[in-house]
């Protein structure tokens, strides 16, 4: 017993175009499998715009932003942590500091500004946008476009090598076929 | 004790050079008696280096101070298993450690290959012994564990050892994590010296066999398992010893120490492709190569006194030795890949963009951004100091704003790459597993949203991490369903025959669990500094708490001030717990060393640290933290390590090729028509290139 030899496409379009019953296929779906998929993705774009949102218009307490331009600076005599972590008391210190600056109304630009001046540039954690610190915020980017650009330019080459056409077969049995298909279906499944 | 020890380092120069001599010239000369005589070396000189290890070790349990060594870094006060500590708690001890582990790698390939002999073995031998030579020149002479203190051996014969020793770095003995952290990261960093043999051997031998890959990979997977391990106890001992309520500082030494990882966690899942398919061969030898040359660099940076952290080890005259190794590696490394590049060509082809040879990709660029922003990052202030003479600092702040989009990018690939199979996926099929790990990710991104959450970046990591947990799950839960299905010896045997892969998933499950740990601890964490009188009180983060007073007790090392806390839930009849953080002083350091308090939880952890006493403790100084999310981290980190762990593990080889032999059950299937309705019995275009070559794929 053989099938017929009808290429698949033709009839996925039919499967697709008649939604009657008509067609002997399996009973057709009102959604395809994608549907959910998208679905969860709207949600989570959502809610992430919605978080965003409500982020961008929060007000910040006074402790919230002392803490903010703590975790900033580093702390001279530690060599790794922030103001906003370390425990040593020169950071107690500098936090006493912060906080005092804003309470006199002080922009958190001006106070960074005045522990710039006590200790040198050394004491921002991230690097100063101008001169050479420029180089250290554009290293993230290219490293994250040259990564993506450097994938897509192998998945193509790699693509275009694989056009060989597929070798012409006998038409199988059904049984066969999807016995085979059963087979592979759980062979993919545990490799 | 001390003379002993230079004997034996002498010995195990002599023993490395020999190796390295006889294995490559049997190599090079077709001789298997040579080769076999440097592959017997391995033993007595890892016997060596055992007792010149055990010499140090007793030098410091019998408080040999004539040793500077031992006088710079014990003394008579310091407890028995912080004293074995010693041996790896500065630089020259911990290269005796590190030679030993090296030479503990080099006995295990030596064990490994008794029997088999592959074409690379005789080279990749050389060039463990070669490596094992540079490390015991560097204890022959420019750094020298085993030399005297100048006043003692000046005062010729007069035996006048010092009375005490200075003893180990204040910060160093104060916690036992100190035992397990650093021959953790040794076992992780040498290791990556097995690899690279290989990878170099393959390309000396240069018959373009894919064969190092398979050989290597286990080893590969052991040495990423120690390293993790290592790390995550590196995170583990900030979090319980610098009492900052944190765990990974963005330290440059912290840094180094990731970027092998990071690449070796690309290698392991590229060569997957050379394994499976024969692709990326240059690829994987590059990533090998860096791997190494990425160690060696951290060991440069962090031991050739070019940093100062904690982990720097200061006064080493070892620093233009590594340069010049590091140096030699990248150059023999490279080298070797430019001159065998033909012989590396694989000419990759893919048949579908959405296939797991194409994740595979994507995986190896992201995993490589990230460890080029770190590395820039890292070396950025170095450099622009020696160029411009302009000082920066790099730190936090800007590693957390700039990995952040490249680890999301990662966790979503990670979240869905696993559903697609090899070669080409279908479509709909792929959608219709990734339902229910995009609908769960989905609710807990509007939960937390509804929940009040206020930051973008926290709700992409909560949403990804649990795509992650979801997807990796789903596939394992798959994987035993259908194994109990369609193998009569049932769900085990099933997930044992597929260990690799059900191993991966876990590991992918356990980064999940770290993501939403460590999205949940950096983003929801609250911190507190309070100053209460004893027997005061004061509210924090939904508990009340009291200062119960100051204790002192004396050790025979330090004092230890106790500035004890009883923490009750606000509202709660509940006995309340006690905190008790600490002030340790040391006669050798001239601030006291805290150690923080830490009530582990499921959720979260209450951690306390006292930073200031005043009126001789009737007040202090608290700060408090309140941290989600801490728990889960390690949980994570652990499961990855395991599921490493259980990939690594040996296995019987299984009889023969799997699929068509494999008995199959297919009533089962044709009885369930409904989950099958896409692959009706017409044949479909995209899956036809698969069938063949399934089969033949798979080792």
């Amino acid at each position: 017993m053989t099938s017929s030899p009808a290429p698949a496409r033709p009839e996925r379009r039919a499967r697709q175009g008649t939604r009657s019953g008509a067609h002997p296929g399996p009973r057709p779906r009102l959604l395809g499998p994608g549907a959910l998929v998208a679905l969860a993705i709207v949600v989570a774009l959502l809610s992430l715009a919605a978080v965003a949102v409500r982020g961008a218009n929060k007000p910040l307490s006074r402790a919230e932003q002392a803490q903010q331009i703590a975790a900033e600076l580093r702390c001279p005599v530690c060599q790794d942590l922030s103001a906003a972590d370390s425990p040593a008391p020169l950071a107690r210190q500098m936090r006493q500091q912060i906080s005092e600056g804003l309470a006199a109304g002080d922009s958190p630009a001006a106070i960074e500004d005045r522990f710039v001046a006590a200790y040198g540039e050394t004491v921002l954690l991230r690097p100063p946008s101008s001169g050479p610190g420029r180089l250290a915020y554009a290293v993230p980017l290219l490293a994250l476009v040259g990564a993506v650009a450097a994938g897509a330019a192998t998945l193509r080459v790699w693509r275009r090598r694989s056009t060989q056409p597929v070798p012409e077969r006998a038409p199988l049995a059904a049984g066969d076929r999807s016995r085979v298909e059963a087979a592979l279906d759980r062979w993919s499944e545990e490799e | 004790m001390g003379r002993l020890g230079e004997l034996g380092l002498v010995l195990a120069l002599a023993l490395s050079a020999y190796g390295l001599v006889a294995a490559a010239v049997g190599g090079r000369t077709g001789r298997p008696v040579l080769v076999e005589s440097a592959r017997r070396t391995a033993l007595p000189l890892l016997a060596t280096l055992v007792t010149v290890n055990a010499a140090m070790l007793l030098a410091l349990l019998q408080d040999d101070f004539t040793l500077r060594y031992v006088a710079e870094n014990s003394s008579r006060a310091t407890p028995t298993f912080f004293k074995v500590l010693s041996l790896w708690a500065a630089d020259d001890g911990s290269l005796l450690l590190w030679n030993l582990i090296l030479a503990g790698y080099l006995a295990a390939v030596a064990l490994r290959f008794r029997r088999e002999r592959p074409t690379t073995f005789p080279y990749a031998l050389s060039v463990l012994y070669a490596v094992q030579l540079f490390y015991v020149v560097l204890v022959n002479g420019p750094s020298r564990p085993f030399a005297t203190v100048p006043d003692v051996a000046t005062v010729a014969g007069a035996g006048t050892a010092l009375l005490d020793g200075r003893g180990p770095a204040p910060l160093l003995q104060n916690h036992p994590l100190m035992a397990v952290h650093p021959p953790f990261l040794y076992l992780g960093f040498i290791g990556f010296t097995v690899p690279f043999a290989f990878g170099i051997a393959a390309l000396v031998v240069g018959n373009g066999s894919d064969r190092w890959a398979a050989l290597t990979r286990r080893w590969t997977l052991a040495v990423w398992c120690f390293l993790t391990v290592g790390l995550l106890l590196g995170a583990l001992w900030s979090y319980s010893v610098l009492g900052w309520g944190g765990y990974w500082a963005w330290d440059p030494v912290e840094n180094v120490a990731l970027l092998p990882w990071l690449v070796s966690t690309a290698f392991l899942h590229s060569a997957m492709l050379q394994e499976r398919r024969g692709m990326a061969r240059l690829w994987n030898v590059v990533l090998v190569v860096a791997a190494f040359a990425l160690m060696t660099f951290g060991t440069f940076l962090t031991r050739g006194n070019v940093l100062s952290s904690i982990h720097a080890f200061a006064q080493s005259g070892v620093g233009p030795a590594y340069l010049v190794f590091l140096a030699l590696v990248l150059l023999v490394g490279f080298g070797l890949v430019a001159w065998r590049l033909p012989t590396l060509r694989s000419a990759p082809a893919i048949d579908s963009t959405l296939s797991r040879e194409a994740a595979f990709v994507g995986n190896n660029v992201l995993l490589l951004a990230a460890a080029a922003i770190i590395l820039v990052g890292t070396v950025f202030p170095l450099v622009v100091e020696a160029t411009t003479n302009r000082q920066t600092t790099v730190g936090a702040p800007y590693f957390r704003s700039a990995l952040a989009p490249v680890f999301l990018l990662l966790l979503l690939l990670v979240g869905t790459a696993p559903l697609l199979p090899w070669r080409a996926a279908n479509r709909s099929r792929a959608l219709r597993r990734l339902r229910v790990p995009a609908a769960a990710a989905a609710l807990v991104m509007a939960g937390s949203a509804v929940a009040g959450d206020d930051k973008p970046s926290a709700l992409l990591g909560f949403g990804l991490g649990t795509l992650v947990v979801v997807a990796n799950g789903q596939e394992i839960l798959t994987g035993i369903v259908v194994g109990r299905r369609s193998d009569r010896r049932g769900a085990v045997a099933a997930l044992r025959r597929g260990r690799r892969r059900y191993a991966g998933l876990a590991a992918h499950i356990g980064l999940g669990l770290l993501a939403i740990g460590i999205t949940a601890s950096s983003s929801f964490a609250q911190q507190s500094e309070l100053t209460l009188a004893a027997g005061h009180s004061a509210s924090f983060a939904g508990y009340d708490v009291r200062y119960e007073g100051l204790t002192t007790a004396q050790e025979p090392q330090r004092t230890v001030l106790t500035a004890a806390l009883s923490v009750r839930g606000t509202g709660s009849d509940d006995a309340s717990v006690l905190l008790d953080p600490r002030l340790n002083l040391y006669p050798a350091a001239s601030e006291p060393i805290g150690s923080p308090a830490i009530l582990h939880g499921p959720v979260w952890d209450l951690y306390a640290s006292v930073i200031g006493l005043q009126d001789s403790g009737r007040s202090a100084t608290f700060r408090l933290y309140h941290n989600p999310g801490v728990g889960l981290l390690w949980l994570g980190g652990a499961l990855m390590a395991l599921a490493g762990a259980a990939a690594t593990w040996p296995v019987r080889r299984r009889p023969g090729r799997p699929g068509p032999t494999r008995r199959v059950r297919v009533r089962s299937r044709t009885k369930r028509p409904d989950r099958r309705r896409t692959a009706g019995p017409t044949p479909r275009p995209d899956r036809q290139p698969a069938h063949p070559v399934v089969r033949t794929g798979a080792p």
